[in-house]
Parts: C-alpha cells; sequence; structure tokens
C-alpha cells in the first residue's frame, strides 16, 4: 500500500536511482520534492510486500513512549527558555540596585568629605590665629586655595549653557563634545573669571575636561547635556568675552550649524563647592629638601 | 490514542516535575525540540498517508535528535556551532514545512 493520496508518495525510493546529473543540487532537490520521509515509504513497501500484518502492542508503546520523550523535551526546552528571561532580568536589576545602592553611598561619603575638609580648614585657621606671621600664613593658604579651586568661592558672574541638539539624527556630530566644553572654560579663564564650574563639577587646576566614548567627563566625573558653564569674575568682560571673542565665534558657529543649544546670561550671585584634595603630584616647588628627595619620593 | 496520552504525559511531567537540566545538555535542547518536531510532523503526514509505521518513527526521531546533536557538539568543538545549528534549523525547517503542507492538503484538500 504505497499510495493512497493524491499527492502522496513517490512511487520508489529516489535514493536509488542514479542522480550524478543533478548532484550539485541533489540535496535541496530532495529536501522540496520528497517530502514524506523515505524510510515510512520504504516500510510500507516492505509491509505490503509481505502481505499486512497486525502491528505488536510494543510498538506502539514505544510511538507513546517517543512521543512521550517529545512532550518532555518540548516542555523542558520552553520552561528553560522562559526561566532563562526572568533570571537574567532579575540579575540586572540586582546590579542595578546595587549600583544605586553605591552611588547613594559615594555621595554620603563625598559629603562626609566635604564637611572634613571645611572643620580641617577651620582649625587650620583657629590654629594659625596667635601670631602675625601664622596669620599671614593662613591668608596665603586661603587665597592658594582659592587660585587652585579647592576652596568653595561665591560671586556674580556668568551662566553659559550649551546643550545636544534636540533631534539626535546624526548622533555624533550633534553632540557637544569636550573641545566645545574645553573652548567655553578657556573664554572664560581669557576673560579673567576667578571660579570655574562646569555642571557642579569645579574646574581647578588639574581639571581635565575630556570625552569618554559618548560621555565627557569633568574631573573624572560624568556630565551630561545640558552642559552648564558657571564662571565667576567681571560681568561686562566675560560677556565681552562670550560675545566677541573668536574662539566664541567659533563655538557659536558650530552651535548654530550643528542645532545645539549656546546661551549666555548674567547671574547676580553665583555659588561654586571646591574641587576635591588638590595633589601637587605634577608639579612641585623647586628647593634644596624637594630636589633631594625628589627622585626617591614615591 | 495511547500515543497522545504518552504526549501528554510528556508535556505534564515537563511541567510539574520540572527536572533540572544539566548545564553541558543545554545547548542541544532547542534543537532536540526541532528534531522532535521534524519526527512529530513527519509521522503525523505519514499516517495521513496510511504508511505510518512506529519503527520508523521511532528510529527516526532518536536518530534526528542524536545527529543534530553531534553535529552541534563537533560544531562547537570546531568553532563553527553557531553554523551548523543554523543549517540543521534551515534543514528540519524546510521538512517541517513541508510535512505541514502535505498535511494541510490532506486536512483541508487545499
Amino acid at each position: 500500500m504505497t499510495s493512497t493520496g493524491a499527492d502522496s508518495v513517490p512511487p520508489v525510493d529516489r535514493r536509488r536511482h542514479d542522480r550524478t546529473d543533478v548532484l550539485s543540487t541533489s540535496l535541496l532537490l530532495d529536501l522540496t520534492t520528497i517530502t514524506v520521509d523515505p524510510a515510512y515509504v520504504e516500510a510500507a513497501a516492505r509491509r505490503s510486500a509481505r502481505g499486512e500484518q497486525p502491528r505488536g502492542a510494543s510498538r506502539r508503546y514505544a510511538a507513546a513512549l517517543s512521543l512521550a520523550l517529545i512532550g518532555l523535551v518540548g516542555a523542558l526546552a520552553f520552561r528553560q527558555n522562559g526561566a532563562a528571561a526572568p533570571q537574567a532580568a532579575r540579575v540586572r536589576g540586582a546590579l542595578v540596585a546595587r549600583v544605586h545602592s553605591l552611588t547613594k553611598e559615594t555621595d554620603v561619603q563625598a559629603r562626609l568629605v566635604g564637611r572634613l575638609r571645611e572643620q580641617v580648614a577651620r582649625n587650620r585657621d583657629t590654629g594659625l590665629a596667635t601670631t602675625a606671621a601664622d596669620r599671614a600664613l593662613a591668608a596665603a593658604v586661603r587665597s592658594l586655595e582659592f587660585a587652585a579651586g579647592s576652596a568653595a568661592a561665591a560671586g556674580p558672574g556668568l551662566t553659559v549653557r550649551l546643550a545636544d541638539a534636540r533631534s539626535t539624527g546624526s548622533a555624533q556630530a550633534a553632540r557637544v563634545q569636550d573641545r566645545d566644553l574645553q573652548r567655553a572654560v578657556n573664554i572664560a579663564w581669557s576673560a579673567g573669571a576667578t571660579a570655574v564650574a562646569v555642571n557642579g563639577q569645579r574646574v581647578g587646576a588639574l581639571t581635565a575636561i575630556r570625552q569618554a566614548g559618548d560621555l565627557i567627563l569633568v574631573d573624572y566625573r560624568p556630565v551630561i547635556s545640558p552642559y552648564e558653564i558657571r564662571a565667576i569674575g567681571d560681568q561686562a568682560a566675560l560677556e565681552n568675552a562670550f560675545t566677541t571673542s573668536e574662539v566664541s565665534n567659533t563655538l557659536r558657529e558650530s552651535a548654530r550649524s550643528l542645532d545645539f543649544t549656546f546661551d549666555v546670561k548674567r547671574s547676580s550671585k553665583l555659588e561654586l563647592s571646591g574641587t576635591g584634595v588638590t595633589r601637587t603630584t605634577v608639579a612641585r616647588p623647586v628647593d634644596a629638601t624637594n630636589v633631594q628627595k625628589g627622585p626617591s619620593a614615591p | 490514542m495511547i500515543a497522545f496520552v504518552g504526549l501528554a504525559l510528556g508535556v505534564v511531567l515537563g511541567i510539574v516535575v520540572h527536572p533540572t537540566v544539566p548545564l553541558w545538555l543545554e545547548p542541544y535542547l532547542p534543537l532536540a525540540v526541532v528534531a522532535a518536531l521534524d519526527a512529530v510532523f513527519g509521522g503525523i503526514r505519514a499516517t495521513l498517508d496510511h504508511i505510518f509505521d512506529e519503527k520508523v518513527f521511532v528510529v527516526s526521531f532518536v536518530s534526528n535528535a542524536l545527529v543534530a546533536a553531534l553535529i552541534v557538539f563537533f560544531g562547537d568543538q570546531l568553532g563553527v556551532g553557531g553554523q551548523l545549528s543554523t543549517a540543521i534549523i534551515v534543514v528540519l525547517g524546510i521538512r517541517i514545512f513541508s510535512n505541514v503542507a502535505a498535511i494541510r492538503r490532506h486536512v483541508f484538500r487545499a
């Protein structure tokens, strides 16, 4: 009993045919033309050759067992995939929670550092208050701290806003780059600003503004758009520098062509926090003791 | 009938008992499912053609699954596991589709 349906079975096993002429595509041909498993055809042919025989019960059980196995495997694969996705989500959630908690902890520690630094400054001032020489030293330290940007500063100044273009069609071009921020900060310095901060990060003597991938880092801390550059100094001079200087023209030109925000406004009172600890690991004063110790110092 | 009881039993076992799949076996599970599907649709199609044979069904399922696993295993050893898996999925997928098409013709005469 080899053929019952209209389109069912090829009459003979086609593997025995000589088909070297279509060897190159024989596999594809087999796939698309011999849709029924040839093994079934062969088995049916054998059965019909020997006459229809009753099927043993054990065979039926074997088929049932295979189907059970198939069901088991299918269910397992289904569950495995279902189980893997929530697990990944859980791991991700745990990592996010950890990032948040560690960020909070960092903030707490940073506040503590700020408080302790203020305390140190106060203690130093009280300690250096007895003689005139001490007071002069304290004043010198304060002015140096201010110049280095490690002391908090307040006063009138300018707020410059730079922001990424809203429609980020060409992602790289429409975003504010580190060199735009560098330009703006340098304009402020050249106009005699006494203190500058980018998004609350005070720019000190050793502060770098640089790009790491898509992120701009100020003093190794990430800042994101919109960028607000606050500069304390002579408002008129600063404004003049931001409107007429050559660098500001470059900045304005690229802002216009790339469609990102660049505007300047006066602020009557700006308060800038100090930078972190200023380490003079790069430059140190040259005197006899330092020169002697210099190379061996860690 | 007993065959469907077996299928239902397997599904229920897999869902209720939920045995843990050893890690080394996990990459082979999806391919085993596709190979099993191929055997099942081949079997259904053969049943509709009145040429179904239990022995052929069992052997085709086992050998399909084993060969698929073997090919993936060697592919992994050779560093082409992903591509070989794709090849297996393509071949078995075509077979499943043509079998389903034949079943459809049988059932709906269309």
